[in-house]
């Protein structure tokens, strides 16, 4: 047997090691690698397509989407979103063009951010939000879905412009309808002495009008507590334990013009609505149902909301008795109106019920939500 | 009851050939002895398993050959008998009528948590057939594992399909019942995709003694890639106000590629007829895929049909299984164009994308008709084309009785894996017909007195049949 020289039959070990370790095989890289600070710009045409910035962001129109050929451009957004949409989720704000492009009402387009959990606080999930900057500086929130399996936030955007991930804060945590605090009643009384000619004009001299407004992009609901929800657990069985209503809307105002002769009003004329998005989480996937009929009155017998007409009304206790109402006749709410430094706050209570489909041939299930809303006079 | 989705769970409980089908591991006679039979293949089966032994076996053959395996994860034999309602797989799992397979709310309710995860590696022609019947899209070539030996010399040709499918329980469910919107709570993906691998590759041999007991052998292999597609489903858009739902399911395909690899053995005779043998596969080798992506993208609506929400109606109520695979639409990416979750779907797609280096070590005896053979391969970590069973230890035994052979044998797979195999052999002259099948489990109740049953759920059976013509040679 020929001798080999240890340091020979080193290097030939060293050798077929590098030779074996060089020709192992890493892995491809994709092709559509791309930096985002960069930007992207594509043509999209009426036909629809989609323009990326991977691996966090996509912008998909749809057939119909466009009216013609638009060169849409997606690039990172380096300055800072608008505070008033949320708390924004790092990294994930973008400039989307044509600003102000407004996107056919039938069909919006898609719009897609990766959002890992990571990047969020205990509970965000619920009120995570694609924001959209308009043109005049107002804020339009929305959100399809979350996908927390694959961290995935899906929108439909109706108009372009800068849009970002968004944490809402104007989030209002549904509560327990055993929960809901009773309502005391209280006086609602005239003014006196009916104002004079210079003062505010009111409906009608003497009366006295309470009226509440609150939206995303206005006063937040959630920050002025106008609004209070409760659900009950017909709701929760089928949306999830863990609700909150997003982009909350109330326009509430109703004004008791006459009163008898106890001081106690006998007329009103009024509407209460309530609007937003009820999230819930549903296995790995945040949802959101809207709310708006389920939580609308107006008073009289009239079919516009608004346009209300006026209708008698009777107080007990803390009972408020409406003849004629949108919904039931005679309609029954409960009230309390408690004084805040030179001004009354009233607190109504509206229900609604949630209908839920059971499938083909099977009756509906109907839930239940209650609302307060409290109306500064 | 719905066909197509009796047809899906069919394809998931059902180790048919039209989609189920692969080879347990190459050659008829080693799938007989449970994985073993590395140390004395001979022929076509020896440039697979260890080429060395092209020279110490010699002779020449001619070898055509078809296979079909398949293995499914979180569920026993038993397991699919339940949800089916054939009762325990001890009674005659052969005596299982199919064709009443349903797919209601009894069925899936026996599915595991955690779903089900089939693996198949099917040849091409197999799967070509299977899909041609089933009036599916044709993947990789249609060509069956052939091959020819002449001397220390030889080069086979074969077609692979390898699959990996997971399905949730929630999935299954929606798909066999169709949408309820009072489920809604209940639907999700999950863990839910596939990976599809297609190639085909030549191989050729050569081995040659040193010193009349050693065998030395190589092996260097081309492999064309047809496809290798990644599928993922993402969890559903629910749209709680009209109370449906919408699945996204995105396939990435590279529609081919190229590869090579290189192949060792050695092999040695030592007195009384045993023999050591060890062999590495794809101790080099390189896979490249065609970066040019197509993707396939589909999307399905649960909603209650009737509904104004639901014009069109429940897909998972009126879709066959056809319509569903054909609602896949391909559309080449661009760059600059692709949605988040195409993107996210093709982070998958080439991740491992090639074959492992497989060493196998072995030892075994022959004397006169007699031939024992206890093998053990070993699977590297890196890269991801290979299948579930592929390490494993192996002792088979094999008995000539003049024109006949009868072969038995069980293995050890990694994760608790357990298979039994037999199979017999024909041989008239240079004519050789071999028929070899088997089952795999996560443990044997008649085998555990031998062998302890591990903790896991296995369902796998395969089926291989082979017609030779050798001469010549030991």
């Amino acid at each position: 047997m020929r001798y080999m020289p240890p340091n020979t039959a080193l290097a030939l070990v060293g050798t077929l090691v590098t030779t074996l370790y060089g020709c192992q095989q890493v892995d491809q890289l994709l092709p559509f690698e791309i930096d985002p600070a960069q930007g992207q710009t594509v043509t999209v045409t009426a036909n629809g397509g989609v323009v990326s910035l991977p691996p966090n962001f996509s912008i998909e129109f749809f057939p119909g989407s466009l009216p013609g050929s638009e060169l849409v451009t997606a690039q990172q957004r380096l300055d800072a979103f608008p505070l008033d949409a949320g708390l924004s989720v790092p990294g994930r704000a973008y400039d989307v063009g044509p600003a102000g492009l407004v996107l056919s009402p039938s069909a919006p387009a898609r719009v897609q951010i990766a959002v890992p959990d990571e990047l969020l606080e205990a509970g965000d999930a619920l009120t995570l939000s694609v924001a959209v900057v308009r043109p005049d500086n107002s804020i339009v929130t929305d959100a399809t879905s979350y996908d927390l399996s694959n961290g995935i936030l899906t929108a439909d955007v109706y108009e372009l412009g800068p849009m970002a991930a968004v944490v809402a804060t104007d989030a209002i945590q549904i509560g327990d309808i055993a929960d809901v605090p009773p309502l005391d009643g209280g006086a609602i009384t005239p003014v006196s002495p009916p104002p004079s000619a210079g003062g505010p004009a009111r409906s009608h001299p003497g009366g006295v009008v309470f009226s509440a407004s609150c939206s995303p992009g206005e006063r937040s609901c959630f920050t002025s507590g106008i609004a209070k929800i409760w659900v009950d657990d017909v709701v929760r069985q089928r949306l999830g334990s863990n609700l909150v209503l997003l982009n909350t809307t109330v326009e509430a105002s109703i004004d008791f013009f006459a009163f008898n002769v106890s001081s106690l009003p006998d007329s009103a004329v009024g509407f209460f609505h309530i609007d937003g998005d009820l999230r819930a989480r549903i296995n790995e996937v945040v949802a959101s149902r809207e709310v708006g009929e389920e939580i609308a009155i107006f008073t009289g017998n009239g079919s516009d909301p608004n346009n209300p007409e006026a209708t008698a009304i009777s107080i007990s206790g803390g009972d408020m008795t409406f003849e004629f109402t949108s919904q039931e006749d005679p309609e029954v709410i409960e009230f309390d109106v408690t004084g805040v430094g030179t001004s009354d706050l009233l607190t109504i209570q509206l229900e609604g019920e949630i209908e839920f489909d059971n499938g083909p041939g099977v009756p509906k299930t109907m839930g239940a939500i209650v609302a307060h809303v409290r109306l500064r006079r | 009851m719905r066909h197509w989705a009796a047809t899906c769970t069919a394809c998931l409980f059902v180790l048919s050939p039209s989609v189920v089908a692969a080879q347990f591991s190459p050659g008829a006679r080693s799938v007989a002895m449970g994985g073993a039979g590395m140390v004395y293949s001979s022929g076509v089966d020896a440039i697979e398993w260890n080429p060395a032994n092209l020279a110490l076996e010699s002779g020449w053959n001619v070898s055509g050959e078809f296979g079909m395996s398949g293995l499914m994860s979180g569920v026993s034999c038993d397991d699919i008998g339940a949800i089916l309602g054939f009762g325990q797989c001890d009674s005659q799992p052969w005596g299982w009528n199919f064709d009443d397979v349903g797919c209601d709310a009894t069925v899936t309710a026996g599915i595991p948590d955690n779903g089900v995860t089939v693996s198949t590696n099917s040849e091409g022609f197999l799967t070509a057939f299977g899909a041609d019947k089933a009036g599916l899209p044709k993947p990789g070539l249609p060509l069956p594992t052939i091959g020819i030996t002449v001397g220390s010399v030889g080069v086979r040709a074969r077609s692979r399909v390898m699959t990996e499918t997971t399905v949730s329980k929630e999935l299954m469910g929606l798909m066999c019942e169709g949408f309820d919107p009072a489920m809604i709570q209940q639907y999700q993906v999950g863990n839910t995709g596939f990976r599809t691998t297609s190639f085909s590759e030549v191989t050729a041999g050569y081995g040659t003694t040193l010193g009349g007991r050693l065998g030395v052998g190589v092996g260097v292999r081309y492999v064309m890639g047809h496809s290798l597609t990644q599928g993922r489903f993402f969890e559903p858009v629910l749209d709680l106000t009209n109370e449906t739902i919408e699945v996204t399911g995105i396939a990435v395909e590279s529609t081919g590629g190229s590869g090579y690899g290189l192949d060792v053995g050695l092999a040695l005779d030592l007195i009384a007829g045993l023999r050591v043998s060890v062999s590495g596969t794809n101790i080099i080798q390189k896979m490249n895929w065609d970066e040019s992506l197509v993707a396939h993208e589909a999307t399905y609506t649960g909603c209650s049909t009737g509904s104004p929400s639901c014009p069109n109606g429940d897909d998972f109520d009126q879709l066959d299984f056809e319509d569903f695979i054909n609602r896949f639409e391909g559309e080449p990416i661009a760059g600059g164009s692709v949605s988040l979750p195409v993107y996210q779907t093709a982070q998958e797609l080439f991740r491992a994308a090639y074959f492992p280096t497989v060493f196998r070590a072995g030892a075994g005896w022959r004397a006169g008709g007699t031939t024992v053979e206890l093998v053990g391969a070993s699977v590297s970590p890196r890269g991801r084309q290979k299948n579930e069973w592929d390490e494993r230890i192996s002792l088979g035994v094999e008995q000539w009785l003049w024109i006949l052979a009868l072969r038995a044998g069980g293995a050890l797979g990694s994760d608790g894996l357990q298979a039994i195999n037999g199979g017999i052999a024909l041989a008239l002259g240079p004519v050789h017909l071999d028929v070899s099948g088997g089952f795999m489990s996560g443990g044997f109740d008649f085998a555990s007195g031998v062998v302890t049953p591990q903790n896991v759920e296995y369902a796998g059976a395969q089926l291989t049949v082979a017609l030779q013509l050798k001469g010549g040679g030991r």
